[in-house]
């Protein structure tokens, strides 16, 4: 590089604030012990970064920090189960009645029940031949095969569903002529089916309201 | 516990943990930089106090909503940034003021928020060269156009990285580099005849 050709001033900002590269400067010092008109531009750059450097700092008024705070609202975290309580609070405020009558009404659906089975227990337990520890055995033991047979009514009403027995076959024949592999991939093809199906039944039936409902919902 | 000694990401953790504290340090640490870049931009004192609080409330209201990943400097200095911009899209102010905070309420709260040279060493004579020479620069950092000014202010007076002036900006790389070659340029022709 000779004098005549002299450095850019984007060479010379970027030596004056240290961002060229080794080899460049290698270069430019070589030509600034040189070139007095680039030495001269050079310390102009470094007296405009010292100047700019050097500007002051502002600062607001006294109490800018306590103006700032009166109008913050300093966040308090949520706990993850925070959401959920506020959904059950807004259940319970749907459910809850508004009238003398609804009040009523709900006090004798459930003062009703529990007076009549408390005078049909206080019944039976003033008879002779039954007592409070027996009539518990009988209840519970009701209550079990009750729930026994309710759960063995709903697979039986599965498994001879025509959908269960055609399932059953497809599921035979596929384990007769693909394998386990076969079986295996035809279970994951079902599998995944259901949870398809559960989550469109979930949304919807719980999701998102529709464009029209909701269309309806902000002009009421 | 000792605020001061902890970096940003732990103090914006600890404010994000409800600690009224943490608040205050982010804007002790903050008001100054943030006051003096919206100052230079809008160049009028109360206006500039008020779009500083305006910006220290909706970075510290949104405290929550801030990405961790990111510098918390680069947000709040693009909250002020735009914040500024805004209003000098609304309305172009007609004066520089260097005198004190219009809020002050004694001659030492003026004095106090009055723009003076950092270093204590100098004798009266560099004193008062230096104040003439920081009104000149003042003057012509006003007379840049506003993104101009924002880069250079940026780079020179807060030290920032071209990448964090760019993501401040919200443009590229390459204009910023731009915008601050040029700025330097117009700074340059316009203290000049201090030269001369």
């Amino acid at each position: 590089m000779s004098e005549l050709e002299h450095l850019s001033t984007e060479s010379l900002q970027g030596y004056a604030e240290g961002t060229i590269g080794a080899a460049d400067r290698v270069a430019l010092e070589s030509h600034l012990q040189g070139c007095t008109r680039c030495g001269g531009e050079l310390e102009e750059w470094r007296s405009l970064f010292t100047t700019l450097a050097g500007l002051p700092q502002l600062s607001p008024a006294a109490g800018f920090s306590d103006r700032v705070m009166a109008r913050v609202k300093v966040h308090v975290p949520v706990p993850v189960w925070a959401p959920w309580l506020e959904g059950a609070r807004q259940l319970a405020a749907r459910l809850t009645p508004r009238t003398a009558g609804a009040w009523a009404l709900a006090s004798a659906c459930i003062t009703l029940p529990l007076l009549l089975g408390g005078g049909l227990v206080t019944w039976l337990i003033s008879r002779d031949y039954i007592t409070a520890q027996s009539l518990w055995v009988f209840a519970t033991d009701r209550a079990a095969s009750g729930m026994q047979s309710l759960g063995a009514s709903a697979l039986t009403g599965v498994m001879e569903s025509s959908i269960a027995s055609w399932l059953v076959t497809q599921a035979r024949t596929l384990a007769a002529s693909a394998g386990a592999r076969g079986l295996g991939a035809f279970a994951v093809g079902i599998g995944g089916l259901t949870m398809a199906s559960i989550w469109i039944l979930y949304r919807n039936l719980f999701r998102t309201p529709t464009r029209e409902a909701q269309h309806v919902t902000a002009r009421v | 516990m000792d605020y001061s000694a902890l970096t940003d990401q732990q103090v914006v953790e600890l404010a994000r943990a409800g600690r009224e504290p943490a608040y205050r340090e982010l804007v002790h640490r903050y008001q100054r930089p943030v006051f003096s870049l919206i100052y230079r931009l809008v160049r009028d004192r109360e206006k500039a106090e008020d779009l500083a609080q305006d910006t220290f409330i909706k970075v510290l209201n949104a405290i929550d909503r801030y990405d961790p990943t990111f510098k918390f400097s680069s947000w709040i200095f693009k909250i002020a940034h735009n914040t500024a911009l805004d209003q000098l899209r609304r309305k172009e102010p007609e004066t520089l003021s260097l005198e004190g905070s219009p809020h002050a309420r004694t001659d030492a709260e003026a004095e106090a928020s009055t723009i003076t040279p950092e270093s204590g060493t100098e004798n009266p004579e560099q004193y008062t060269a230096s104040k003439e020479l920081g009104g000149v620069i003042e003057r012509a950092i006003e007379r840049l156009r506003p993104e101009y000014r924002t880069a250079i202010l940026l780079c020179h007076v807060e030290g920032r990285p071209y990448e964090e002036i760019a993501e401040i900006m919200a443009v590229p790389l390459g204009t910023v580099k731009t915008y601050i070659h040029r700025a330097r340029n117009e700074l340059k022709r316009e203290l000049a005849h201090l030269r001369a």
